[in-house]
């Protein structure tokens, strides 16, 4: 059995796949995170008071879980939604009576995504009272308040998709907040979000590709730059 | 002994830019250099982040398994409910709409929150780290008191008494130092804070007031409900 | 470093423990134990039953944009064997529409989509049509069956006629009404006495149960002030007034006045004004009851309205009887005598208030009484309540139920509505219109039918259109007079309170026409309804016969046979015997009373009706109750042959 193993692990497909060794020694464990495509934005050495939970909280590591939870729970939501009026609502229904498991993958990815608003908040928070803005981090401050307000669009443009009450109404009133822009600005600006003067079926198709395809990669685009850039700056 | 030098104690590096050190007989020079415990990532950070992520899922799977979302009626456009609230993380900026003008609630505010946020590492005045207090007290509480005074004139026009309680309820926590010099204490951790700590929890507290009020305390009309009566 | 170990293993296991949760939950949901429960059902069966093969079932039906998952449960029902069965496997009852091609919610409503038993039926957060009661499932015809009277929907026809004759489109746009005759007030201050004013104001029902006026609930002072504000509209449509009384009713003695009431009961019993009219509850119910009139009106205005009716309400039903002036002075002193109300109570004492023109004109208006009466110098306010046209789309959170605690359902607040009009609001103006329970529940199933979802054209039943037939020329001139059309039908147009005459030449002989208009005698002797005696001159009644014998006539009922004595004693059998006739008709006194008597029934009808009839009565008079025999041709010849010899 054991011997198998080994042969497994040693054979060269094996190897091809993973150039290093099980991480059972320390070189092993540097290669680990060294030659890993997921690890290797971690250095393979870090600080011992850094990872204390209580020294981050976790709340940017746990944002970026909860965006991971929302990607798959939302691609396997689009397999049973089209975003149509009224279809969209049916599906929702749908989801909740035919679909196995349906009303629960629409749960976690609600929850998720409400949960990542106030997570991404708290941390801006903590990274601002920690003072972790300050040189040379400046500049990755301002990616995290952007991408505070891209998680927030990210919501707001799901919050749409399932065509109740409480989504028209709640993208109604949001988007009337743009008409008070002043020169007319956000009367454009509104028509261009709803293609139209108000929320109906093209609203639903704009906003459906920005919340499942425009919004998500600019998100990806910055946590990368984001994260890099922690990194780069000395963090974990 | 005659001094041809002055030395001066401080460790602003601003007031004082040229420090000399000096060593005495008594004590070996050597630099102390603080050694970080380092440990390898994998398991030591890798682990925890994959049971924190895993505990936070096991967390959402709950909520998951027990709270439904909401589904409410199919969307009604001739039917406005009321009241007729957006999504709660933007009920805050809906309560402020309900005191100011749109163009100030719904352009204005939230335009210079968004700006503030993204040019905070930029002001000097949030790299320090001194008391508000600490450097002359008497020309900052002047302009804190004009500026606080004008905030109340504003907030007290438009009768927005959700944001100006808290507001002098803060201002007189900050003043509390000013006049109890003391260190050590609430009173002394109070008055080691910067100017831009303050003005953060500040909007930290009109934030979570603003949208705790819009989320829970709003009924139809946007008039003043009690949780207890209904959650709309 | 174990502690740690130990942690990751620990939130490893749970998580992926909990991770499971939800599809195990799947494999134990509601309607898998009912598909199992009906398995085990049918191999208890003596039929053979194919069993269910476990998964969702939905009824699609794409043109009423439904999709119905109840046949996921509802296994049997389309198996016979399962009749009776417990539910949800029992089979359904017959109807005429197939399950497969309308569906389940679109005549029961509840949540189509649903695979559990609380969400399918509906009453459940957010869901806007749950499962119609069964007392209101003929709702659901309403939705596509437009015509007046549906069949198999007896409370839904119900309801429609009772919207129609409360003129509820007087306040509420609905359509596919009818605006309702009601009398015009023009000249009212001329016609009642106030006393009489303020306590029907009060409440109509009091004196005249059947009436359609609803009871507006007003209080003393504002029935004072509409009262003297009514009483000032004294004079008529087109400068109508009143003539005085003839001299002859006029009595100087006892004598004189006895014999002038016996010429008046005479006359009215001959004019039979029960027919339409009912005397303290007794009689038609077609028009107002005369019980009490004489202390509604004067004698003056009674001589007026009955010799020449249209003078005063231009568009009322009731005929022109050409009485004498003699006639009439006989009929308003019998009328005075005996149909006087001496409890009629004195209203309290008032003194006018001085603004009653204003503020009754006020009331007048608030409660939309232009809706249904007309009254001159007071303009139209149109529909004061709202439209109804849609009303079974409503949504529940569209209404307002107020402080009722009622169910809050559309169902029970309709019914509510009906039966107490204004519990859900303080400022509600509706009248009440004194429903019982069955009748307000009708109003209520024939308002959920009132719905704007979209049925393809194809699967909606129209009504017909409203006829325009409108005879005119001397005949015209004499069916308004007559006011024929209060209780026949012509052409599509009219009542069906007595013969529909549009075939009438085709039915009955010439002769027996001029007869009955001189002698009308009721062929059914038990029916209150009968035509009355109009005393007409002989050259009107040669105008109404020329017209009818050129008019009201079908080529294709023609039928001529040759009566021999073999096919009459032929038919004599199958009348006694095979056919059972006299268990509903009547010859020479023998036989039941369902049916008209046929003596002498040839020289009343013409053979061609007499063989068509027997054929298919129901061809010829959709709601007659004579059973259809499918008779033969050479059966209903002889039938035909036996009734042509009873002369």
């Amino acid at each position: 059995m054991k011997n198998a193993l080994d042969r497994i692990v040693r054979s060269q497909v094996w190897r091809s796949i993973f150039r290093h060794g099980l991480p059972d020694s320390n070189r092993s464990r540097a290669e680990t995170v060294f030659y890993n495509f997921f690890l290797h934005l971690h250095p393979t050495k870090v600080r011992k008071r850094s990872i204390k939970f209580t020294y981050t909280w976790g709340l940017g590591g746990m944002s970026f879980g909860l965006f991971i939870v929302l990607v798959v729970t939302g691609a396997l939501l689009m397999l049973y939604y089209r975003p149509s009026v009224p279809q969209a609502y049916w599906d929702m229904k749908d989801l909740q009576f035919v679909v196995s498991s349906g009303t629960f993958l629409r749960n976690m990815h609600r929850w998720a995504a409400h949960a990542m608003v106030a997570l991404v908040f708290l941390h801006m928070l903590r990274v601002f009272y920690t003072g972790s803005y300050k040189p040379p981090k400046e500049f990755n401050w301002v990616i995290g308040v952007v991408l505070f307000v891209v998680t927030i669009l990210l919501s707001y443009t799901g919050y749409l998709l399932p065509w109740d009450q409480l989504s028209f109404w709640g993208i109604s009133v949001g988007t009337n907040m743009i008409h008070a822009m002043p020169f007319g600005v956000g009367d454009k600006i509104a028509f261009l979000l709803l293609g139209g003067n108000i929320v109906g079926e093209n609203a639903l198709v704009r906003f459906y590709v920005l919340h499942c395809f425009v919004i998500p990669v600019v998100a990806i685009v910055l946590m990368a730059i984001h994260f890099w850039r922690v990194r780069k700056d000395g963090g974990v | 002994m005659a001094k041809d030098f002055n030395v001066e104690r401080n460790s602003d590096a601003k007031k004082v830019p040229k420090r000399i050190a000096f060593i005495k007989d008594r004590t070996r020079a050597r630099v102390r250099q603080e050694e970080e415990e380092m440990v390898m990532t994998v398991p030591n950070l890798v682990a925890k982040e994959i049971i924190a992520f895993e505990i936070l899922i096991i967390v959402l799977v709950m909520v998951s398994l027990f709270v439904d979302a909401p589904l409410e009626w199919i969307a009604n456009p001739e039917h406005t409910p009321n009241p007729a609230k957006a999504p709660w993380y933007f009920l805050g900026l809906q309560e402020l709409l309900h005191y100011f003008p749109p163009i100030v609630g719904g352009v204005i505010l939230p335009g210079l929150v968004v700006v503030a946020l993204i040019i905070i590492p930029y002001v000097r005045i949030n790299l320090k780290t001194d008391g508000m207090w600490k450097d002359y007290p008497q020309k900052t509480l002047i302009g804190f008191l004009v500026f606080v005074g004008g905030v109340t004139v504003v907030l007290a026009m438009f009768h927005v008494y959700a944001m100006l309680v808290p507001t002098l309820l803060m201002s007189a926590l900050m003043l509390v130092p000013y006049f109890v010099r003391r260190e050590g204490g609430v009173i002394g951790w109070l008055g080691t804070r910067p100017l831009s700590w303050w003005v953060m929890t500040w909007f930290v507290v009109m934030a979570v007031v603003l949208t705790t009020i819009g989320t829970l305390f709003r009924g139809p009309e946007w008039r003043w409900t009690w949780p207890w009566n209904g959650i709309y | 470093m174990k502690r740690s170990r130990i942690a990751f293993a620990l939130s490893s296991v749970v998580f992926l423990v909990v991770l499971a949760i939800s599809p195990v939950k799947d494999m134990l949901l509601e309607w898998k134990g009912y598909q199992k429960d009906y398995n085990r059902l049918i191999q208890d069966l003596p039929q053979r039953v194919a069993p269910a093969e476990i998964g969702i079932r939905q009824i699609w039906v794409p043109k009423l944009d439904r999709v119905d998952r109840c046949v996921t449960c509802h296994l049997g029902m389309k198996e016979k064997a399962l009749a009776g069965a417990k539910e949800p496997f029992g089979a359904h009852p017959r109807i005429d529409h197939d399950v497969e091609e309308f569906g389940c919610t679109i005549c029961h409503e509840g949540q189509g989509p649903a695979t559990t038993y609380k969400e399918s039926i509906g009453k459940v957060a957010f869901w806007e049509h749950p499962m119609l009661p069964r007392e209101y499932i003929e709702a659901a015809c309403g939705k596509c069956h437009k015509e007046k009277t549906v069949t198999h929907a007896p409370v839904l026809s119900a309801g429609r006629k009772l919207i129609e004759e409360a003129n509820c489109i007087g306040c509420h746009k609905i359509a596919g009404y009818q605006r309702q005759w009601v009398p015009t007030l023009n000249g009212i201050g001329s016609k009642v006495n106030r006393a009489w004013l303020y306590a029907w104001l009060k409440d109509p029902k009091a004196y005249f149960p059947k009436t359609k006026m609803a009871n507006f609930h007003f209080t003393d002072a504002e029935a004072d002030i509409m009262a003297d504000f009514l009483m000032g509209f004294t004079s008529f449509s087109d400068s109508a007034s009143l003539d005085p009384l003839p001299a002859e009713a006029a009595a100087p003695t006892e004598a004189a006045k006895t014999a002038l009431e016996e010429l008046g009961s005479t006359r009215i019993s001959e004019a039979r004004c029960i027919s339409c009219h009912s005397i303290n509850g007794k009689g038609g119910s077609i028009a107002t009851d005369l019980g009490k009139v004489a202390s509604k009106t004067s004698q003056q205005w009674l001589y007026n309205y009955i010799k020449s009716p249209k003078r005063f309400q231009p568009k009322v039903l009731m005929p022109r009887f050409r009485f004498s002036d003699k006639d009439l002075a006989g009929v308003v002193t019998y009328m005075k005598t005996e149909y006087t109300d001496y409890d009629l109570a004195e209203p309290p004492k008032h003194t006018p208030d001085p603004q009653y023109y204003e503020k009754g004109l006020a009331l007048f208006k608030k409660y939309n009484c232009r809706g249904c009466h007309e009254l001159e110098g007071v303009g139209n306010t149109g529909e004061v309540g709202p439209e109804l046209t849609f009303v079974g789309s409503k949504k529940l959170y569209e209404i307002d139920f107020g402080q009722s605690g009622i169910e809050e359902s559309l169902p029970s607040y309709l019914f509510t509505k009906m039966t107490k009009p204004r519990v859900f609001s303080s400022v509600a103006k509706m009248p009440d219109f004194g429903f019982s329970p069955e009748e307000a529940r009708a109003v209520a199933v024939a308002l959920l039918g009132n719905t704007n979802e979209r049925i393809p054209e194809e699967m909606q039943v129209r009504p017909k259109q409203a006829s325009t037939y409108d005879p005119q020329g001397e005949f015209g001139k004499l069916v308004n007079d007559l006011a024929c059309f209060g209780c026949h039908t012509m052409e599509g147009r009219g009542r069906l309170v007595a013969t529909d005459l549009t075939q009438e030449a085709s039915a009955a002989k010439r002769d027996w026409i001029e007869n009955y208009f001189k002698v009308p005698y009721s062929l059914r002797p038990i029916l209150t309804e009968r035509m009355p005696n109009f005393r007409l001159s002989d050259p009107e009644i040669k105008v109404l016969t020329d017209y009818m014998s050129k008019v009201f006539l079908t080529d294709t009922l023609a039928h001529d046979l040759s009566v021999t004595e073999a096919s009459a004693a032929k038919g004599k059998l199958l009348y006694e015997e095979r056919y059972g006739c006299k268990g509903c008709h009547q010859i020479e006194g023998k036989g039941g009373y369902v049916g008209p008597p046929l003596d002498k029934v040839a020289s009343r009808l013409q053979s061609g009706w007499i063989f068509h009839w027997l054929k298919d009565p129901q061809a010829l008079r959709p709601e007659s109750i004579e059973p259809n025999n499918k008779l033969s041709d050479q059966e209903a010849e002889a039938l035909t042959a036996y009734l042509l010899t009873l002369k």
